[in-house]
């Protein structure tokens, strides 16, 4: 619930009937508003009223409702209103029982004063109420998802509806072993015969519900009794006063009324957890982001998966959900969030679907004393593991845990407080002992600072003599440097005066050099000759070719000219029009203004030349016909004349187009017809008038046809001349052109012959060169070089002087460097020698400073310490003893001398401050546990795919957090002693008239487990993947049932053959197996039977095949104790379990009366009722073997029911049946993959084992 | 015993499907002793509180969550006795710790005192094949009984705590504050030796192939399931294989 921050203040108007109403509940108006403080109210939103306006709710609770009136009498007053025109206007006022109605998670809890007036409503209260879901929406939301889980319910009411039945009987019986009573001499109609199965049974005289119903038949009934009634009846039944039994239904239906409840209460918004309804809901359960928390500390050991689990359970804010594979410590989990939770003050519910669940996570949990456990529902149906924590046994649970735990400290500290003695008798002397170490630790480290103080000196003064090494090596390089170059210059000098006295010795003197330059100036002149004629030469040849092509231009003007004259002569002969236009388009022409002129007038005379002549066919045409229908009309006697006066009376005109047709009709219409009407004919004759008078119109606006030719030879002649004259003005300009390159061809033969000329004065007597450009710079540099040589040889005889004075004075300096050199040298000696010596000392230095004394020192310094601290606690702890050692003394005296009555108080102090609280779903949902135990922090269910959602949301419905644990790929919930198809199946079968099946088949496909488990995202969920129970080789059968998950099954045994040895040896049973299958063959002997009238089957040669397997495994128990591998008072547990309820109770038969196996621990059961269950060895008896065309395997084919029946088995698992039933002949491939998995696991394992038949 | 027998013959017989394959009658060994324990009178108290008080007695004790690690019990109930003690003025808070009040001190040698009361007798019997004893009122010593005697009797001698605890059971009292409480087992004598006389059926279930056996115990008046289960436990195999050898020679004629 949110705390209260405001108070709202609103103004509020009552109707007429709200009045009324009010003063019929003796509820004053004064009172209402005249209070002084405001009250608590809960808003509950309406829907809106049918024209939009917000409607509401204000819920009064009981005290609340006190306040104003004391005839409510508990209940709470609600006031119903509108807001209308800004105002709360309350239009009735109502009770209501106060019980779940007030505080739902659709209601909204605020503190509110009433003001009676007539102001408008503060918008911040009409925006609280405005954001309010109506109530009734999230209610319907929750009723609408829920109602598919109805089918749950339906199938439990299945004919429920029965009253009691009570009736004598004449003789009750015990079974064999007292397990069930058959009642006879009952009476009582057939129909209620019928109906009796599994209802309540009780006996008059015996106290409580002796058992339930199994089989009424042949007026007998047979009940099966409740475990904890069997000893009263045994005491009892014989002797009771009056025979008389009542069948009842009504614990079923009380179990199906709070499943219902349960419905109502998540409708009606009471689940702790306001989201709840969502979380169930949604295809993805939108859950809350996980709390950070600090790395957890655990109490028990817990596996990488199971500490994720663990972290994740408690820093998830509302739901989060642990897949659990067999075997893989669902219960250490558990153990571990109760106790998390409890150290942070935190109550947990442990609820399961079945007592026997819930009372094996208790038994299992750590014993803590943090954790207080309390077994809450009925004592008798509680089982041992949970039975110390019920209430009436938790003092004593609570003395023995703590009477343990103090006993234990109190000898251990006995113990401990000699090993303290002794201790710190120890302590003192290593303390003693290693005083000395520490003081010769710390002279050394005293020696050490010395040296080290004496080592920086020396570095000290080395470094002045290192100084002055150096500077004198750097002295000595310089003058060496020095010595070198003077050297140097030495060498060049001597080379300078050898070359000298070289030249001056060659011979080549003045002469010689003037002689050499004249004939290289010569030589150079000549080669300057050669160049300029052969510029010249190209000159020559580039005007020879422009001349060529001059001529070649005139050749062809003057063809081109001469071209024109033969046209212009062909011209003149021509007769046609068309042959002239032929010629300017070869000539290339163009259309002068008056060869257009002349061509358009020779178009214009033939076109009306052209025009003429169809005008008189035209009128030939129509003449002939006026000719032909005028003597028509005169045969019939009209006047012809008349006709063609009123004809011409008005002149029209026609196309040529026209008269075609006109003609064309006519002549059909005379052609088509003996005998036409002559007005028709008037009408036709009329017609022709006009297109001949037209036609004569026409001609007379034409000129006659000769004048036409005349006007056309004139034109002609026009355009003859026109076009002579543009071709001799073409001929007169290619002859211009000729005249022009003539011109040009002179100029260019004058500048030849003046180059010619030029050429031939031009002559050279050497032999010319081809680069004659390269030989001439050749020459050049020659003569350069020869004109410096000259120079050089003229100083050198000055120049020797000179540099023999310079080497002189080279020589003088180089003795005066050696000298410095050597007192350089002498110098350095010095300095290294001091240097040395100081090494020297140094180095004695080091051996004391290479050791390490603060260590060793510090460590010992420390050593001390702790044992200085050590000797300190061990005193305080001897001083600690005595009070210790004497109050536990007295708290284990009064422990153990506590009666009953001394315990009270404790345990109302368990009970009060309980905080682990075990039940089963449905019971969490009884009154006296929702009065005691409203809510919880943690809600955790175990064994979730056991249950049905129903059930499920009975526990959810308390917690603000929730925790799921269960296995999906393990069998889904029981009804009864049936799975819940089997329950389908046989209510298909019954025909009870159950429509809903495919709903209910719907059910099947859904796990809500399964669904929550695959849609919350990896934060929210984990899955255990470590199973410690199982050998590997019995594991590896199961495992392909998890490889979709997002991890893969893994074995968390160290070593699984040492782990998990049977240590026995058979002929059957080898040591290495732990996985076996006994292989029956597919054959009629060896089939499965029915029971006569029966459903259930059975298998005899399974049956006895596990009686000699059973006796041999007990034969190898009882050698194994002789040979030591097992002790002698332990006991072989075996379990003997099957798909089918008949072979188990055969199998228990022969087990109780034909075999004795004292060594062996046996259990039997359907592989369903062993769901939860271990033990060392199993043996499965799959039953189904037959021929049958369907491949039938019935239950077998579930593969959840394959997989439990696979992983009870620590040790060893013993299949016992016919691999080819289940291999090749089930029904669906997937099942036949399923078994052969298994077999071929076996196979591989050593472990299959085939009958041989007879 | 005869109109007994008949009586159950006809109980076992009214399931049809039943035979009664043997009838045997034979006696339970019994024995009897005289016992004498002490007894204390105490007054009723709550050991958590008497032991805080008497903590507070001994030490300086100011923080709850020492006594809680000492005594090794939940802080919260410290806590709340605390509360309760300081509130009914039983102890008060000083500056070195919890101090007792005079009402304090009073209570505590009240719940401490222990007052010896004369010691009692009383009489005890004992089966060894049940490994059961009661309380009975008066002596019997029948060395004498009809029948053999049951062909799994064992003899061990009766234990001391277990009858110690059979008078707890019985004898312990209240009133008014205060419990009369057995203390202990003073002296434990042999005084007679008596039997039970039991009938017993062995039974063959036709219908569902069965061998069980039932033995009426005619002490206690009902089928005695002790007895039961150590005869099957013993016999049942054999008891088939006998019928099974009478069948086959029968099936052969």
């Amino acid at each position: 619930m949110a705390t209260q921050t405001k108070t709202y203040e609103t103004s509020i108007r009552l109707t007429k009937t709200a009045s009324e109403k009010m003063r019929g509940f003796g509820i004053s108006e004064r009172l209402f508003f005249m209070a002084d403080y405001p009250f608590q109210v809960f808003l509950e939103r309406y829907p809106s009223t049918a024209d939009g306006s917000l409607s509401v709710a204000l819920l009064f609770s009981a005290e609340q409702t006190e306040r104003l009136t004391d005839k409510a009498g508990g209940q709470a007053a609600v006031l119903h209103c509108v807001f209308a025109n800004h105002q709360l206007l309350v239009t009735n006022v109502t009770l209501r029982k106060a019980y779940q109605a007030l505080g739902t998670n659709w209601q909204r809890e605020e503190s509110i004063q009433f003001k009676n007036s007539r102001d408008p409503v503060p918008v911040a209260f009409m925006n609280l109420i405005n954001r309010l879901t109506p109530a009734k929406e999230r209610s319907d939301y929750v009723k609408k998802r829920i109602s598919s889980w109805e089918g749950y319910l339906k199938i439990q009411e299945q004919g429920m509806d029965i009253p009691d039945i009570k009736t004598g009987y004449s003789n009750l019986a015990f079974n064999h072993d007292f397990s069930r009573i058959t009642l006879t001499g009952c009476r009582m109609d057939d129909k209620e015969w019928k109906n009796l199965r599994n209802l309540s049974v009780r006996l008059t005289g015996i106290d409580g519900d002796v058992g339930t119903v199994l089989k009424a038949k042949n007026r007998t009934i047979e009940i099966e009794l409740n475990p904890f009634i069997i000893k009263q009846m045994r005491e009892k039944a014989q002797a009771l006063h009056k025979r008389e039994v009542v069948f009842s239904n009504f614990a079923a239906l009380s179990q199906v009324r709070r499943l219902r409840q349960g419905f109502t209460n998540l409708e009606k918004g009471l689940a702790v957890n306001p989201q709840l309804d969502r979380l169930l809901f949604e295809e993805r359960p939108n859950v809350a982001a996980l709390k950070e928390l600090p790395k957890l500390t655990f109490h028990n050991r817990l596996n990488e998966f199971q500490q994720q689990a663990v972290t994740g359970a408690m820093s998830a804010e509302d739901l989060y959900v642990i897949q659990g594979p067999p075997g893989t410590g669902k219960t250490t989990v558990i153990s571990e969030i109760c106790l998390q939770n409890a150290k942070k003050g935190l109550r947990t519910l442990v609820a399961s679907q079945s007592n026997l669940a819930v009372d094996n996570a208790l038994g299992r949990l750590l014993a803590h004393k943090d954790i207080r456990i309390l077994r809450v529902g009925r004592t008798e149906s509680i089982e041992e593991d949970g039975q110390k924590f019920i209430e009436e046994n938790v003092g004593q649970y609570w003395k023995d845990h703590t009477l343990k735990e103090i006993t234990a400290q109190y000898e251990a500290r006995t113990v401990r407080e000699k090993e303290v003695a002794e201790k710190l008798e120890t302590t003192e002397q290593a303390y003693a002992e290693l005083q000395p170490v520490f003081e010769k630790w710390q002279q050394a480290v005293e020696d050490k600072k010395a040296a080290k103080a004496k080592q920086q000196d020396l570095r000290v003064s080395m470094e002045t003599w290192q100084n002055k090494e150096r500077a004198r090596e750097l002295e000595q390089r310089q003058a060496v440097n020095h010595k070198q170059s003077i050297e140097g210059k030495i060498e060049k000098l001597e080379a300078a005066i050898d070359k000298a006295q070289d030249l001056l010795d060659s011979g080549q003197g003045a002469d010689w050099f003037e002689q050499q330059r004249q004939q290289t100036q010569v030589s150079i002149e000549q080669l300057e000759r050669a160049r300029e004629a052969k510029k010249l030469s190209e000159q020559l040849a580039i005007l020879r070719r422009d001349m060529e092509l001059i001529e070649e231009k005139r050749d062809e003007v003057v063809a081109r000219a001469q071209e024109k004259q033969a046209v212009l002569e062909t011209v003149e002969d021509m007769k046609k029009v068309d042959s002239l236009l032929e010629v300017m388009a070869q000539q290339k022409i163009e259309e002068m203004p008056s060869i257009a002129f002349s061509l358009s007038k020779l178009d214009m005379i033939r076109d009306k030349v052209a025009e003429r002549k169809k005008l008189e066919a035209y009128n030939t045409s129509v003449t002939s016909a006026i000719g032909y229908v005028e003597n028509l009309l005169k045969a019939a006697g009209i006047d012809v004349a008349q006709v063609k006066e009123r004809a011409l009376s008005q002149a029209e005109s026609f196309t040529s187009a026209n008269i075609d047709e006109f003609l064309e009709k006519l002549r059909a219409m005379l052609k088509s017809s003996q005998q036409i009407e002559s007005a028709v004919l008037a009408k036709a004759l009329s017609g022709l008038y006009k297109r001949q008078n037209d036609l004569w119109r026409r001609g007379a606006m034409l000129k006659a046809a000769d004048v036409y030719i005349e006007e056309s030879k004139r034109a002609f002649a026009q355009l003859k001349k026109a076009l002579c004259g543009e071709l001799d003005k073409q001929r007169q300009s290619y002859l211009a052109l000729d005249e022009r390159g003539l011109e040009q061809f002179e100029r260019k033969r004058e500048e030849l012959s003046r180059i010619e000329r030029q050429a031939g004065t031009l002559s050279v007597s050497i032999d010319v060169p081809e680069d004659v450009e390269q030989a001439i710079a050749d020459r050049q540099n020659q003569l350069a070089q020869f004109e410096n040589d000259q120079a050089e040889f003229r100083q050198a005889a000055a120049k020797l002087e000179q540099l023999q004075a310079d080497l002189l004075a080279e020589q003088t300096a180089v003795e005066k460097a050696e000298q410095r050199i050597n007192d350089v040298i002498a110098q350095l000696g010095e300095a290294k020698q001091r240097l040395k010596d100081k090494q020297q000392e140094l180095q004695e230095l080091e051996s004391i400073l290479s050791t390490d004394p603060e260590a060793a020192y510090e460590e010992t310094a420390k050593q001390l310490a702790s044992l200085s601290f050590d000797m300190e606690s061990l005193k305080q702890e001897q001083k600690n003893f005595p009070l210790l050692q004497s109050v536990q003394k007295q708290w284990i005296a009064l422990l153990e001398s506590a009666s009953e009555h001394d315990l009270d108080e404790i345990r109302k102090l368990y009970i009060k401050h309980a905080n682990v609280i075990g039940t089963t779903c449905v019971a969490s949902a009884r009154k006296d546990f929702q009065d005691n135990y409203p809510v919880f922090d943690v809600v955790i269910v175990d064994e979730v795919s056991k249950a049905t959602p129903p059930e499920l949301l009975l526990p959810m419905l308390k917690g603000k957090k929730v925790i799921l644990v269960g296995d999906h790929h393990q069998l889904p919930p029981l009804l009864g002693n049936d799975t819940l198809e089997e329950t389908l199946e046989e209510m298909i079968k019954e025909n009870s008239g159950f429509e809903e099946k495919r709903e209910l088949e719907k059910l099947l496909e859904e796990s809500l487990f399964e669904r929550l488990y695959k849609n919350l995202p990896d934060t929210n969920k984990t899955m255990l993947a470590i199973q410690y129970r199982m050998h590997a080789d019995i594991m590896e059968t199961i495992s392909p049932f998890y490889k979709d998950e997002n991890v893969q099954l893994q074995c968390g045994l160290a070593d699984s053959d040492a782990d998990r040895d049977h240590f026995l040896e058979s002929a059957t049973v080898k040591r290495h197996n732990h996985l076996m299958w006994l292989d029956l063959p597919n054959e009629p002997a060896y089939f499965e039977e029915r029971m006569s009238g029966g459903k259930s089957l059975y298998n005899p040669s399974e049956l006895a095949e596990i009686s000699r397997l059973l006796t041999e495994l007990n034969e190898s128990v009882a050698e194994a104790k002789a040979a030591g591998r097992i002790p002698a008072n332990e006991l072989k547990t075996v379990g003997v379990i099957s798909f089918y309820g008949e072979q188990v109770k055969r199998l228990q038969r022969m087990i109780d009366q034909e075999l004795r196996l004292p060594h062996l621990l046996l259990r039997t059961g359907t592989v369903d009722r062993f769901q939860g269950s271990e033990m060392e060895i199993i043996l499965l008896s799959m039953v189904r073997n037959n021929q049958n065309d369907r491949g039938d395997i019935g239950f077998a084919k579930d593969y959840r029911r394959l997989n439990v029946a696979l992983s009870r088995a620590k040790q060893l698992l013993v299949m016992v049946g016919s691999s080819e039933m289940f291999t090749k002949r089930a029904k669906k491939q997937q099942t036949q993959q399923m078994y052969q998995h298994v077999l071929d696991v076996a196979e591989q394992k050593h472990g299959v084992k085939v009958l041989q038949k007879g | 015993m005869v109109k007994l027998v008949d009586k159950l013959r006809m109980e076992l017989a009214s399931n049809g499907n039943v035979e009664i394959v043997n009838e045997l009658s034979w006696h339970v060994p019994l024995v009897s002793y005289e016992v004498s324990y002490s007894r204390i009178k105490r007054f009723k108290m709550d050991i958590l509180m008497k032991m805080l008080l008497l903590a507070f007695q001994e030490a300086d004790i100011r923080r709850p969550a020492a006594l809680a690690e000492m005594l090794f019990v939940e802080e919260l109930f410290i806590r709340d006795l605390i509360d309760k003690m300081h509130h009914t003025q039983l102890i008060r808070l000083d500056p070195k710790g919890y101090r007792l009040t005079d009402k304090g001190y009073g209570q505590l040698e009240k719940g401490i005192f222990e007052e010896a009361i004369e010691s009692d007798e009383a009489i005890a019997s004992f089966s060894a094949a049940h490994n059961r004893y009661w309380l009975i009122e008066e002596v019997q010593d029948k060395k004498q009984a009809d029948g053999p005697v049951y062909r799994y009797a064992t003899e061990p001698s009766a234990d001391k705590i277990r009858i110690q605890e059979l008078l707890a059971q019985e004898k312990d009292a209240a009133e008014e504050g205060y419990q009369v409480l057995v203390a202990d087992v003073l002296t434990l004598e042999e005084i007679g030796h008596d039997a039970i006389p039991c009938i017993e059926f062995q039974l063959y279930d036709r219908e569902q192939d069965l061998f069980y056996a039932r033995v009426w115990n005619t002490k206690s008046n009902i089928w005695d399931e002790v007895l039961q289960k150590q005869i099957e436990k013993q016999e049942l195999l054999a008891w088939r294989e006998a019928m099974a050898s009478q069948e086959s020679p029968a099936e052969h004629a």
